[in-house]
């Protein structure tokens, strides 16, 4: 029974941390792509090192400051390396492959969250900023304000309007990384503006930020 | 975006860059590494479960549709429902039909004068074997059903359908009317399967080796023929036919077997004195005597009508139905397989080719089987192959062979 338990644990339980992953050194970069493809670690090693400060990025910009961010990154490569034998582009290509992943990552955890709101009956609050880090007590407060309007948006249009806004992605981009048209998601984007700049001005702090709201 | 709306954009992003705590690299790496490995596992043992699984349903399903499971089909007998024996005879009366009721919904009406008997019953469906005369099938239509009817050398399968056969061995006539679904009937004359669908009927003379096609309107039917087939043989070699047909001595207990009353027959045939009678009738009236008596619950009777019918006419037809219809009931009523084979064996002899030869065969092979002599079963089963290769004996046939 003991054995059992260990070999379950083995496949199905956290793994331990162990080993250390040097930098690798690849003659190529198709070499590196065939590399992650055939699951090796040190590729995998390599993945993270060169992407994981852009995936990082596209999920605080999405879902804003959060615990949970370094767990979602890593949730990002765990799917990117179960993913990496259908990846079919080149080395150019594999920071929008993980720029998508991250945003379907996202998107995938606003919805949940929203479920369980919705399921306990519990008020939408603005979200908690834990890991303050060098900001000011200011900056906290416009980021808080600003997620707490973010988090009254559509999902899709929460999703469109932060890569627009925060992240600054242009249009084409934002409509790959969504997997919609570029029409569709300029209309998601123009609902979504609609939207937050109607909210702006119900929040006096944040109408004082955007100057008012001055074209 | 509006310059407002990039202004606060651009202090929400230095906020976030400026509440980012710095976090080492490498553990992360180790982290998302493991857990990658992890979850391959993970999957594989799932991809292997899901297979397993696959294969399991799979295997449970090819069980439950080609294993040992579930009982064969049991069919009653006549309107009191007796219950039904696997390959024992079964005949008609001349005036009345005979149903048969199997366990799968599906009814067999044998009409009056037919004999059949059901040679194998399997858990999709049976082997019916029409020795003589009309019989009425409803399939009911099932999935990988297996229903099948042999008359003589033809072989008619049958998924789910209505439909109606006709076989008359004396001449070698038979004649299959669908009424709807589809059957496929093998034998001589026809060129491979000949599909025979709703509202057609096919007519196939073995002899003139003619088989035709053509339209038929299942309303316009009318009942089949009360005068009964088998117990009609060919006349044309009874040396002595003319001087002895109609004899008046006959007359009243051929009216009453008409008309099915075989008992008060027999007592009209005992009042005139069996002997006479015996000695006056033809060859044709006296194996319709042996059927009385038999049907009359007197087997031993028939029996010695039927001896009497040969010495009467040596070297006629009737003389060799009569040593096959010996056969039968020593086979089917007495259970003497030493006695059913010699029999059979004597009209093998005399009539090789006889209308009658492929059932003989057969049953002289399963004769052989019951008394366990294997070699002359064998030798027998391959011969009948050889000449009946879809008979309604081959399975029997095929079991011996390759024993």
């Amino acid at each position: 029974v003991w054995q059992s338990a260990v070999k379950a644990r083995r496949v199905f339980g956290r793994p331990k941390v162990g080993g250390v992953y040097t930098a690798a050194f690849f003659q190529n970069e198709a070499q590196f792509v065939d590399a992650l493809r055939a699951a090796r670690a040190d590729a995998q090693a390599e993945l993270f090192r060169r992407h994981h400060v852009r995936v990082a990025e596209v999920l605080e910009r999405v879902l804003g400051p959060d615990d949970d961010l370094p767990d979602l990154v890593q949730e990002v490569f765990v799917r990117a390396i179960a993913g990496a034998p259908r990846f079919r582009g080149t080395t150019e290509a594999l920071e929008a492959w993980l720029v998508k992943i991250a945003i379907h990552t996202a998107r995938g955890l606003i919805r949940k969250r929203r479920v369980w709101r919705r399921f306990f009956s519990m008020a939408e609050s603005p979200p908690d900023v834990a890991s303050p880090g060098m900001a000011t007590h200011e900056q906290i407060e416009a980021v808080r304000r600003t997620y707490a309007i973010f988090d009254r948006l559509p999902t899709n249009e929460r999703v469109a309007l932060t890569l627009e806004m925060i992240d600054e992605m242009p249009l084409l981009e934002i409509a790959e990384s969504c997997g919609v048209s570029r029409s569709t998601i300029k209309r998601t984007l123009h609902r979504a503006r609609q939207r937050f700049r109607t909210l702006v001005e119900l929040d006096p702090a944040l109408r004082d930020l955007s100057g008012g709201g001055a074209p | 975006v509006n310059s407002g709306e990039s202004q606060l954009a651009k202090i929400v992003r230095e906020s976030l860059r400026a509440m980012r705590p710095e976090r080492p690299v490498e553990p992360a790496i180790r982290e998302v590494i493991e857990r990658g490995r992890a979850a391959r596992s993970r999957r594989r043992v799932l991809a292997w479960g899901a297979k397993g699984m696959t294969f399991a349903a799979a295997a449970a399903a090819a069980l439950v549709l080609y294993g040992p499971f579930g009982s064969k089909i049991q069919f009653t007998v006549g309107p009191e429902e007796d219950l039904g024996i696997e390959n024992s005879f079964i005949g008609s009366e001349l005036t009345a039909a005979t149903p048969l009721h199997f366990s799968d919904g599906t009814a067999i009406d044998l009409l009056p004068g037919t004999r059949a008997r059901v040679a194998s019953l399997g858990r999709r469906g049976a082997n019916l074997n029409l020795e003589t005369g009309h019989l009425h099938a409803d399939v009911v239509h099932k999935r990988m059903a297996d229903w099948s009817i042999g008359a003589g050398p033809y072989t008619v399968r049958v998924i789910g359908t209505e439909f109606d056969v006709f076989w008359n061995p004396d001449s070698e006539e038979l004649e299959v009317d669908v009424r709807r679904g589809l059957v496929k009937v093998t034998g001589p004359a026809l060129t491979d399967d000949q599909s025979v669908a709703a509202r057609q009927r096919l007519t196939v003379a073995a002899r003139e080796r003619n088989a035709t096609l053509s339209p038929f309107d299942p309303d316009a039917r009318v009942e089949a023929p009360a005068e009964p087939a088998p117990a009609e043989p060919a006349e044309h070699a009874e040396p002595n036919a003319s001087a002895h047909e109609s004899s008046e001595l006959a007359s009243p207990w051929v009216a009453l077997a008409k008309r099915g009353e075989y008992q008060k027959a027999l007592d009209a045939v005992q009042r005139t004195g069996f002997d006479a009678v015996m000695q006056s009738s033809s060859a044709s009236e006296l194996l319709r005597l042996s059927d009385v008596a038999r049907m009359g619950g007197q087997p031993a009777r028939a029996a010695e009508i039927l001896h009497v019918t040969r010495r009467r006419f040596p070297r006629t037809d009737a003389a060799s139905v009569a040593a096959y219809t010996l056969g039968v009931t020593a086979f089917d009523q007495a259970g003497s397989y030493a006695e059913a084979a010699k029999w059979f064996g004597v009209y093998l002899r005399e009539r090789p080719s006889g209308p009658l030869a492929a059932e003989a065969m057969g049953r002289l092979m399963e004769a052989y089987d019951r008394l366990g002599r294997r070699d002359k079963a064998e030798a027998t089963a391959r011969k009948y192959l050889s000449l009946y290769p879809n008979g309604a004996h081959k399975d029997v046939a095929n079991r011996l062979t390759s024993r």
